[in-house]
């Protein structure tokens, strides 16, 4: 997703707060890492520019789903770690579920006519 | 859950900007320095990163903080502003807090006056006072006095009515001494407290007993303001004694803060109603007397019944008791039941100079905002070019409407707060300007006031700020970005024109209204009285009342006083009378031989004296027709009218030698022969607008009931030289006499005066700030115009243009402003006749004097403002001019 002046559609921008939030599921995790994180599980499809990034993170801590902290990273450096909340595991349930239909839907309408049969 | 967390990280975002900024750059800083090391080139990571202000402002509107630092940086942009030009921002403060103050002063009068009910009465709006309902065009008094019978049947009325009680006022002496005082009491009935709610700060309330009508008892229920001034506040004030009229009171309650009764004057203390035969008038006849009619009733309405429901239903029961108990008639035929506020719509002329001194406070308002959008937009115009650069690097309208308003509500804030401290000190000033007979104690400005000025602030804040914007972001030529003065003279002149134009004519009206009050109050002024009010004392006698005293001792006692009085030296004359005056008046029914009776819805109550045979010589009265009382004339078969009275009775006859009958006594013959006529006189009232009916029977025919309203009136050159003189001698007729007061008549009318008086000056005083307000106005926009038409005039100079003319050009535009602003102003006097009825006294909105007065006052005061820049103008030099561009 490249960075845009602001996000372009709520697909787009509702996609990636889930991607954030499956990225952190399991740890916390500091911002660069996060991004980080997505390019390498995505095999380099998917890069998250800082643009898009911290805005989306704000955006998730003011709704409660992530909160932020002060933490230090593995080389001894302080950064800030972002961490799932309770209300961020069941959003993140609900997203992956309605991404899912919405995928589907998508794949139905964009199959060859000949299948529909 | 998620909410609450969400919450507290927008709440930290909101309160600690800072802290959250500084951990966005840390932030940044960390991703850089990663970033750094993965692509080996840290100009690159930067590159790749992008704008950091940028990003910043977008992690920070993600937040849901975008919103507050724009209103943050719209306040330190206003406040910028603010401190740049401090002598246009003190003008416009100043001007601005001048007309909220004016708007917010009137307010906490009208609504302490007449929109809130007296102070302290619980559940006002079930509280009602009996009064009369209005018929006709004439002005209805409010409160209608009753009988105490009449206070009786009411008080029957169970099923409308929790709790009845009535009232009735007066003064008496306390410490009879050379530290006497008058203080203003209330007699009540039972349960006068109980009825309005009224918990009493410390004490009890009156008992039935101590209320009954016969009883003697000696207590005092005290003010809230007596308590503090005269019994020190002390929480044992209850048990201790107070002198009235040398008789023992014992203090049993101290009413609540603020309550001074049913009516917004000062009341001292509260007296139970049987006190009133030992301490006025002497005598117990009002218990029966049907025609003694000074108590108001208050009752409290019973839950469930509606005041139109109760009124209807009253008034038929209480029409029916007077034809069953033979008082029914024309006299009373309509009953109200008046809400304890005066209400809006209130005909009294207190309360009418009231409100049109709220329409022109607000008025005075609409002038000081024009003349800062005035203000505001010359300052716009002197930064075009700022303003030009941000619209054009692309700030939305909304954007730039904001800042313009932020600017002018910080600057209205700021005069908010200035008008609200001015409020707080001049609403007791205009409270004694316009309540003579005091106004309540202290009224309680509080948080209504705050909350109006608020208002007011904001609203003028945002009418102030929106139009300079509006005409500012039409000003999007190159030139303005050049910031040269092309073109800029054009911009906004229609609407300089025009606020011009509203300021002048408002001025206008303002001043016209000022100048038929002041001329209205000389009219009043020079009426004669009547009586020669500067040479006269008058000397009350109240009598002791003991048990073997009797009417002809007193009589003896009053005229040894005379005697006494005309031996002072400087004493001119000296009469007795009944009656005080300016104080109070007895009125009686009064009908002809051939069964009329005097209109008294017409004319009003005719009002009797009982004077000795010098009192016309004394007082000054003239006898226009006939002759005086003499000395011989002893019964009630004479009497001395005056003109009103006799052109109301026998409009078409000659009133010598004419009958009528005064229904006072059953004594009195049928017929009351005129033997004299004199000139009106304005005993009772000086200020009234219709005159008073009065006649004149002799002394020795005064009914035995009428106690010690005796009065001796003393005629001497200089009465305050000789008033201490005066007293001396009185006081040493008789040992042991009570306290003689001798006053003045000049001070027995000062307090009627005062109001007027005063009013006068406030009057004045809003005419004045108007026109200066204006004339500043104008005095900035020519500035103004001036500079920015320099280069126009430098060319005008060089192409050999005299002074004169150039001159001529700049007043021009004022000029014509004004001449606009008359016409309108004019007319809207002429026009508005109707609402300033209460200032025309005799005389009409279309009175030619005060307008053209009133339009040379603003002419000349439009060629004094535009005389400096004119001036400037002509001194301008060419080449400096022409050079500029």
């Amino acid at each position: 997703m490249a960075a845009a002046e602001r996000p372009r559609d709520t697909l787009l921008r509702g996609t990636l707060d889930m991607l954030i939030l499956r990225t952190i599921e399991r740890q916390p995790l500091h911002g660069y890492a996060i991004a980080q994180q997505i390019e390498r599980l995505s095999q380099e499809v998917l890069a998250v520019e800082q643009g898009s990034l911290y805005p989306a993170l704000e955006r998730l801590q003011a709704r409660g789903w992530v909160t932020g902290k002060a933490g230090t990273t593995p080389t001894g450096r302080q950064a800030r770690y972002y961490t799932i909340s309770r209300a961020g595991r069941k959003q993140l349930g609900e997203q992956i579920s309605s991404f899912d239909r919405v995928l589907e839907a998508i794949q139905r309408v964009m199959r060859p006519a000949a299948d529909t049969d | 859950m998620s909410f609450v967390d969400g919450l507290r990280y927008r709440l930290q975002v909101w309160c600690r900007p800072d802290k959250h900024r500084a951990a966005i750059d840390a932030e940044t800083e960390f991703h850089l320095s990663l970033d750094t090391m993965q692509l080996g080139d840290g100009t690159a990571a930067r590159r790749r990163f992008g704008n950091r202000t940028a990003q910043r402002m977008l992690r920070r509107e993600a937040s849901g903080a975008g919103p507050a630092d724009r209103l943050a940086q719209d306040a330190r942009f206003a406040w910028r502003q603010l401190v740049r030009e401090p002598a246009l921002t003190l003008t416009v403060i100043v001007t601005l807090a001048l007309g909220i103050a004016a708007s917010t002063t009137m307010f906490a009068i009208i609504d302490q006056v007449l929109i809130r009910p007296p102070a302290g009465i619980a559940d006002a709006r079930r509280v009602v006072q009996v009064g009369k309902a209005p018929d006709g065009p004439q002005a209805a008094m409010r409160g209608y006095s009753v009988s105490y019978a009449s206070y009786l049947q009411f008080r029957e009325m169970r099923d409308l009515f929790s709790g009845v009680t009535a009232e009735t006022q007066g003064r008496v002496t306390i410490n009879p001494g050379p530290d006497a005082v008058r203080a203003r009491v209330t007699f009540v009935a039972e349960d006068y407290f109980g009825t309005l709610g009224v918990r009493l700060a410390l004490g009890r309330t009156f008992t039935t007993e101590e209320t009954a009508p016969r009883s003697d008892a000696r207590t005092v229920i005290v003010s809230w303001n007596w308590w503090r001034t005269r019994l020190g506040g002390a929480p044992n004030a209850v048990g201790r004694t107070i002198n009235i009229r040398n008789a023992r009171f014992t203090v049993i309650g101290v009413a609540p803060r603020h309550f001074t009764g049913t009516v917004l004057a000062d009341n001292d203390l509260w007296l139970p109603l049987g006190a009133r035969s030992f301490l006025s008038f002497a005598n117990d006849r009002w218990i029966d007397d049907r025609g003694s009619s000074f108590f108001r009733v208050t009752m409290r309405l019973r839950p469930g019944v509606e005041a139109e429901r109760a009124t209807a239903i009253a008034a038929v029961r209480w029409s029916a008791w007077r034809v069953r108990s033979g008082k029914g008639g024309t006299k009373g035929s309509g009953l109200a039941l008046n809400a304890l506020a005066p209400g809006l719509g209130s005909a009294e002329p207190e309360h009418r100079v009231a409100r049109l001194l709220a329409a022109l406070s607000i008025a005075l308002l609409l002038i000081a905002c024009a003349n800062v959008i005035n203000l505001l937009l010359a300052r716009s115009l002197a930064r075009r070019r700022e303003i030009a650069i941000r619209v054009a690097l692309g700030i939305s309208r909304g954007r730039l409407l904001r800042l313009f308003v932020a600017d002018a509500l910080l600057l209205a804030l700021f005069a908010g707060a200035a008008a609200l401290a001015f409020t707080a000190v001049v609403v007791p000033l205009a409270r004694a300007v316009l309540f003579a007979g005091g106004s309540g104690g202290e009224w309680n400005v509080g948080w209504r006031l705050a909350l109006f000025t608020a208002i007011v602030a904001v609203g003028a804040g945002v009418v102030v700020g929106t139009l300079p914007a509006i005409v500012a972001l039409r000003d999007t030529s190159i030139a303005a970005l050049q910031g040269s003065g092309r073109g800029a003279g054009q911009r906004g002149r229609r609407t300089r024109f025009t606020l011009l134009v509203v300021q002048g004519s408002l001025s206008v009206a303002l001043l016209a209204c000022c100048g038929l009050f002041v001329q209205s109050l000389s009219r009043i002024n020079a009426k004669p009285v009547g009586f020669d009010l500067d040479h006269l004392l008058s000397v009350p006698m109240e009598q002791e009342r003991t048990s073997d005293s009797t009417d002809a001792s007193e009589r003896m006692l009053a005229e040894a006083m005379r005697r006494r009085a005309l031996a002072t030296p400087g004493v001119e004359a000296a009469a007795l009378s009944y009656g005080e005056p300016f104080e109070g008046a007895i009125g009686f029914k009064l009908t002809l031989p051939n069964g009329d009776s005097l209109d008294e819805e017409k004319h009003g109550t005719a009002f009797v004296y009982w004077v000795s045979p010098d009192y016309f010589a004394t007082t000054g009265l003239v006898i226009r027709r006939g002759r005086p009382l003499s000395a011989d004339d002893r019964g009630a078969d004479v009497a001395v009218v005056d003109a009103g009275l006799a052109a109301a009775l026998w409009p078409h006859a000659d009133p010598i030698g004419q009958c009528f009958h005064v229904d006072a006594e059953t004594s009195y013959p049928t017929c009351t022969r005129v033997v004299g006529v004199t000139d009106d006189a304005r005993q009772r009232q000086l200020i009234v607008s219709r005159p008073q009916l009065q006649f004149y029977l002799p002394l020795t025919a005064a009914p035995r009931y009428l106690g010690d309203i005796l009065v001796l009136t003393v005629r001497a050159r200089n009465p305050i030289r000789i008033a201490a003189t005066l007293h001396r001698a009185l006081q040493d007729v008789r040992p042991g006499l009570p306290w003689i007061a001798v006053t003045p008549f000049t001070e027995l009318v000062a307090p009627e005066l005062r109001p007027w008086r005063l009013g006068a000056r406030v009057f004045a005083t809003f005419g004045g700030l108007a026109l200066l307000i204006a004339m500043a106005g104008i005095f900035s926009v020519l500035r103004h115009t001036t500079l920015q038409r320099r280069r126009e005039l430098g060319v005008r100079r060089a192409l050999g243009a005299q002074s004169g003319s150039i001159a001529r050009l700049v007043v021009r535009e004022a000029l014509a402003a004004a001449l606009v602003a008359s016409l309108l102003g004019s007319i809207a006097v002429v026009v508005s006749g109707r609402w300033l009825g209460v200032l025309l006294f005799e005389a009409s909105p279309g009175d030619g004097a005060v307008l053209i007065a009133v339009n040379l006052i603003l002419l000349t005061g439009c060629v004094v403002a535009s005389a400096v820049p004119a001036w400037r103008a002509t001194r301008a030099d060419p080449m400096l001019a022409l050079r500029e561009e």
